[in-house]
């Protein structure tokens, strides 16, 4: 079954045009939700959600057709919200259970089901406390738990590690994970590109209210790319621009520049430049391309492209 | 215990449609109680209904005493006056709940974006609207309606064998339509002041001042006209008051029934108009 199908989806409001007519069918799985700020996640999940109404185009979230079955749209989706979403003299059994009755469980399936979900997400005796005494780390194991008690088919989630320390982090895609292998299907929308990575097998980026890739993360990561890890002594954004010149990708990462090169160059034509502008290098390495690094090349060519236009 | 050894198994069971309003409001509901102010008003504002059903023995008493008969009240089915009081005095202890317990009912969900929570579940604008309005009005009740059903209800066991018992049957039925009518309104009026603000704090001062201000007014009118009944049309308790005074008491009251209810109703309407427009702008998730 189809997670979505989209056609030619457009979102306005007034003339801005938040969803630029997204065309897309995605499989079951998980999936990385990626784009910088404005790029317009919030309202594609919102649009999916059935809380936004779009403004032209078609969409069908796990085979319901938006808006006409929104309400069972939501029923089978769990939704965990990146910020804090609860009042904060309820306690965690007494929201997660409501959370449950609003998705349309019964009253006392709600409440054995909440106290489930909570020992699951690894709340034992903390899930009779007020919500207003939680960590971060806590606060955001109830916010999955309320998103996977009345048994969703599939999970929209906002920022899971947000605000939480590395073992805090660990934890919580360890969870995630643990949820996927459960047969859930989950949407990650994320900043930090290593959880997409850990998570998900497929990525959506989109820049600008346009999807500008979709498909499976290992087939970006290995798509052919010949890319070179370069550090100068002191000249590197001399060396960007020089290669820049002749058309190549160069991102600067710390101290040292990816390069993107053609497949049948073996890294003569960084050397050359180098040597011709006289640039000493200090680190030259073949570099396997990350998420992060080809995120920012396509978001990159991208923006440029529509700069350009 | 690791999450891998917990035995974790994906909820199956029958997800329904219907009922997410009586969801809302009952947790509501259950959310106002749990606060320790809200008991503790509630134990201070049962003083006066108690105090009502004592006048209730009082005046079964009085009726069947040697001073009754001298007086020959026995003869006629009592009055609605106490009545009226009583119904005044639930209204304003209901003004005092509110102030001190039903201010955040849509402030607290709009300042820690609960929101979220709800539409992200399958529930209508309407059904939220519907819940909330129904958990403030539950609590509204506690001072109201509970209390005019009990005092209106020994009222009536105490009469049950006379002859005018038809009387007090419409007596207490009309108190309990207006204070369930002043319920109304009133949730209606705070639900709509609630929905303008995320700090509660200042939906506690809105509400004192819709209350407050308008009495004072009326007072002030009522002395410049020389306590015209109009002067009550001034203020919500005014236009209950009149309404009461109407319905239960054989007084002669200059104004006609209809401008009360009508300013009543706009008052409502003006509350449900607020929410309906903050909802409407609602997208739900941030």
């Amino acid at each position: 079954m189809l997670l979505f199908d989209l056609e030619n989806l457009q979102k306005h409001y007034g003339r801005f045009e938040a969803i630029k007519g997204i065309t897309l069918q995605i499989e079951e799985g998980s999936i990385g939700l990626l784009g910088p700020n404005g790029a317009g996640k919030s309202t594609l999940i919102k649009t999916l959600l059935g809380l936004l109404d779009f403004s032209r185009g078609s969409a069908q979230v796990l085979g319901h057709r938006l808006p006409d079955e929104k309400l069972k749209i939501r029923q089978a989706i769990g939704y965990m919200p990146e910020n804090d979403c609860y009042l904060p003299y309820m306690s965690a059994i007494d929201y997660v259970s409501f959370g449950g009755q609003l998705a349309g469980m019964p009253r006392a399936e709600a409440f054995r089901r909440a106290h489930e979900v909570l020992y699951y997400v690894g709340l034992n005796e903390a899930r009779y406390r007020k919500l207003s005494g939680f960590s971060t780390g806590m606060k955001q194991r109830v916010k999955l738990a309320q998103a996977l008690v009345h048994g969703p088919r599939l999970v929209f989630l906002d920022e899971p590690t947000n605000g939480l320390d590395p073992k805090g982090r660990d934890e919580m895609l360890d969870l995630i994970n643990d949820v996927k292998s459960r047969g859930v299907n989950i949407v990650l929308s994320s900043h930090l590109l290593a959880d997409v990575e850990r998570v998900c097998e497929k990525v959506i980026m989109m820049n600008q209210g346009e999807i500008v890739h979709a498909g499976e993360i290992e087939a970006l990561k290995d798509d052919g790319k010949n890319v070179f890890e370069v550090a100068t002594k002191t000249q590197n954004a001399e060396l960007k621009a020089l290669l820049e010149e002749q058309g190549l990708d160069v991102l600067e990462e710390g101290l040292k520049l990816k390069i993107t090169l053609p497949s049948d160059d073996d890294g003569q034509l960084i050397l050359k430049t180098a040597r011709e502008n006289d640039i000493q290098l200090r680190h030259f390495m073949h570099a396997e391309l990350t998420l992060e690094a080809a995120f920012l090349g396509i978001i990159n060519k991208h923006s440029h492209a529509e700069a350009d236009a | 215990m690791a999450i891998h050894e917990q035995n974790y198994v994906r909820y199956e069971g029958e997800l329904v449609d219907r009922g997410a309003a009586l969801n809302i409001a009952w947790t509501s509901f259950r959310v106002f109680l749990s606060f320790t102010r809200t008991k503790l008003l509630l134990l201070a504002l049962w003083l006066l209904p108690i105090g009502g059903i004592i006048a209730v023995f009082i005046e079964y008493s009085v009726r069947n005493s040697q001073l009754g008969a001298m007086a020959d009240a026995a003869g006629s089915a009592p009055g609605g006056g106490p009545m009226a009081v009583f119904i005044q005095m639930q209204i304003f202890s209901l003004a005092i709940l509110y102030a001190s317990s039903g201010c955040g009912v849509i402030s607290d969900d709009l300042r820690y974006r609960t929101f979220q929570l709800y539409f992200s579940k399958p529930l209508e604008k309407y059904e939220y609207a519907l819940g909330k309005f129904g958990g403030l009005f539950l609590l509204g009740s506690l001072v109201t309606l509970l209390p005019a059903l009990f005092v209106g209800g020994l009222r009536l066991a105490f009469y049950a064998r006379t002859d005018f018992v038809g009387e007090l049957m419409l007596q207490s039925l009309s108190g309990l339509g207006i204070l369930t009518g002043g319920t109304l309104v009133m949730s209606a009026m705070l639900m709509g002041l609630s929905s303008l603000t995320a700090h509660t704090r200042y939906v506690v001062l809105s509400w004192l001042g819709v209350i407050m201000v308008p009495i004072l007014l009326s007072i002030i009118v009522s002395i410049a006209a020389e306590g015209t009944d109009a002067a009550n049309l001034w203020s919500m308790t005014g236009n209950l008051w009149l309404v009461s005074q109407k319905l239960l008491t054989e007084d002669e009251v200059t104004v006609p029934l209809i401008a009360p209810l009508a300013i009543l109703l706009g008052l409502g309407g003006a509350g449900v108009g607020m929410l309906a427009r903050r909802i409407a702008r609602l997208e739900g998730v941030a």
